[in-house]
């Protein structure tokens, strides 16, 4: 048996926030950001506040949110320890499948998602919402110890079932740190963390 | 001779004796804090973690600004715990690697350290650093002949304290009870070098350090 590494998508492989930036080619791209920022703090509850501002993006082709999503920042650290790892690393994020989809090919790795509807160049609605403590549990039977890293409030669920969990970067959602067993603020650091777990 | 990779600092305690309503880490000798002066003789040092508890943000924003890829290690019981269960937090998954950790609250002479830092690479561990006798509520050493640590004692007093540094391996705290001390008198005699150094528990030995800052050599 082995170790898997659960590791967020939106605030540690890639450093920006996704939404935004599907939202930064409509014309509410301040207001998603608002949005985005009280989820993070906890203020709207994670499954509902995403749902909304799914919502609110469904003007924006399916195309051009895969163009912008497709040149988010990475961290290229956290992502050569993924490559290495394909097996045992797991990339998750609660954004929709239909917009994280170019992360995926250009990372070369799997990424447990939400699951959305689309029709033709457009997103319809979100059909079911990644839960991270589920796809966590569902590694169980494979794996004897899981790491999971995260920063995010809907990384909470994630952390609970994980058995060492590691908090990521300067901007944490409420309850992060204080459930973290670590807390590194650079790749560099998380990586050499990692590496002998 | 393969230097000292990985330094743990103890970071986590509240300073109830010092009593200055921040991480003793934090407290500013000549304008710097304790840590910042650490941070300098570590710089070379690859691997760095810091233990953290009592406000924990506070020290983590402070560390990162001089080192980003710290390793920052949560000891969420820091108000009832020693820094032996802070020490073992920070190596548990460190496997079998040689590690040296410091108490957050030292100040270090910067050659007699390099000094010690070199000692520990040539013979590995175990290796602890003690110090001349200084401060209000030491753990005192009586030594060898050749220089080893034969006993602990809290008193009477000595000529030797141990003020913390100990290049170590997880096992020599493992399984270990109370203090860092305790667990390592499971070992003895252990090998241990003099380092020129001052540990600051009280507001006595906080002001004896600061006028000590100034008479350092390699100022």
């Amino acid at each position: 048996m082995a170790t898997a590494f659960c590791i967020d998508l939106d605030g540690t492989l890639v450093s920006t926030p996704l939404l935004p930036l599907v939202a930064s080619a409509s014309d509410i791209a301040e207001e998603i950001e608002v949005l985005t920022a009280a989820t993070q703090q906890g203020v709207i509850p994670f499954a509902r506040s995403l749902r909304l501002r799914c919502r609110l993006l469904r003007d924006v082709p399916l195309s051009e949110a895969r163009r912008r999503v497709a040149f988010a920042a990475v961290n290229e650290d956290v992502l050569e320890f993924v490559r290495e790892r394909r097996d045992r690393c797991f990339v998750m994020t609660g954004v929709p499948d239909c917009w994280v989809s170019p992360l995926a090919e250009r990372f070369g790795c799997q990424i447990a998602s939400s699951q959305a509807r689309t029709e033709g160049d457009a997103f319809v609605d979100l059909v079911e919402t990644l839960d991270k403590g589920d796809a966590v549990r569902a590694l169980r039977d494979r794996f004897d110890t899981i790491v999971a890293v995260g920063s995010s409030v809907n990384d909470l669920s994630m952390f609970e079932a994980a058995d060492i969990r590691v908090a990521y970067g300067t901007d944490l959602a409420p309850g992060i740190r204080e459930t973290a067993d670590y807390w590194t603020t650079s790749g560099r650091a998380l990586c050499r963390l990692l590496r002998p777990l | 001779m393969p230097a000292v990779e990985t330094v743990v600092i103890g970071a986590a305690g509240t300073g109830s004796r010092l009593g200055v309503g921040i991480p003793k880490c934090l407290v500013a000798l000549d304008g710097r804090s304790i840590i910042d002066h650490q941070l300098d003789l570590l710089a070379d040092v690859p691997d760095l973690r810091v233990v953290v508890g009592y406000r924990e943000e506070q020290v983590v924003r402070h560390v990162i600004g001089r080192r980003p890829d710290a390793i920052f290690v949560r000891n969420p019981a820091y108000s009832r715990t020693t820094t032996l269960h802070s020490t073992l937090l920070a190596v548990r998954h460190l496997g079998d690697r040689p590690f040296l950790a410091l108490d957050g609250d030292l100040l270090l002479e910067p050659a007699s350290f390099a000094t010690f830092l070199a000692e520990c690479a040539a013979s590995g561990p175990p290796l602890l650093g003690i110090c001349r006798a200084s401060t209000d509520e030491a753990v005192f050493v009586t030594r060898r002949s050749d220089g080893a640590v034969a006993s602990f004692r809290r008193s009477p007093r000595g000529d030797f304290e141990w003020c913390g540094p100990a290049y170590l391996r997880r096992e020599h705290l493992e399984g270990g009870d109370g203090y860092v001390y305790e667990a390592l008198e499971r070992f003895l005699p252990l090998p241990a070098v003099e380092v020129v150094a001052r540990e600051v528990d009280t507001p006595g030995d906080l002001e004896r350090a600061r006028r000590w800052l100034h008479e350092w050599p390699t100022r």
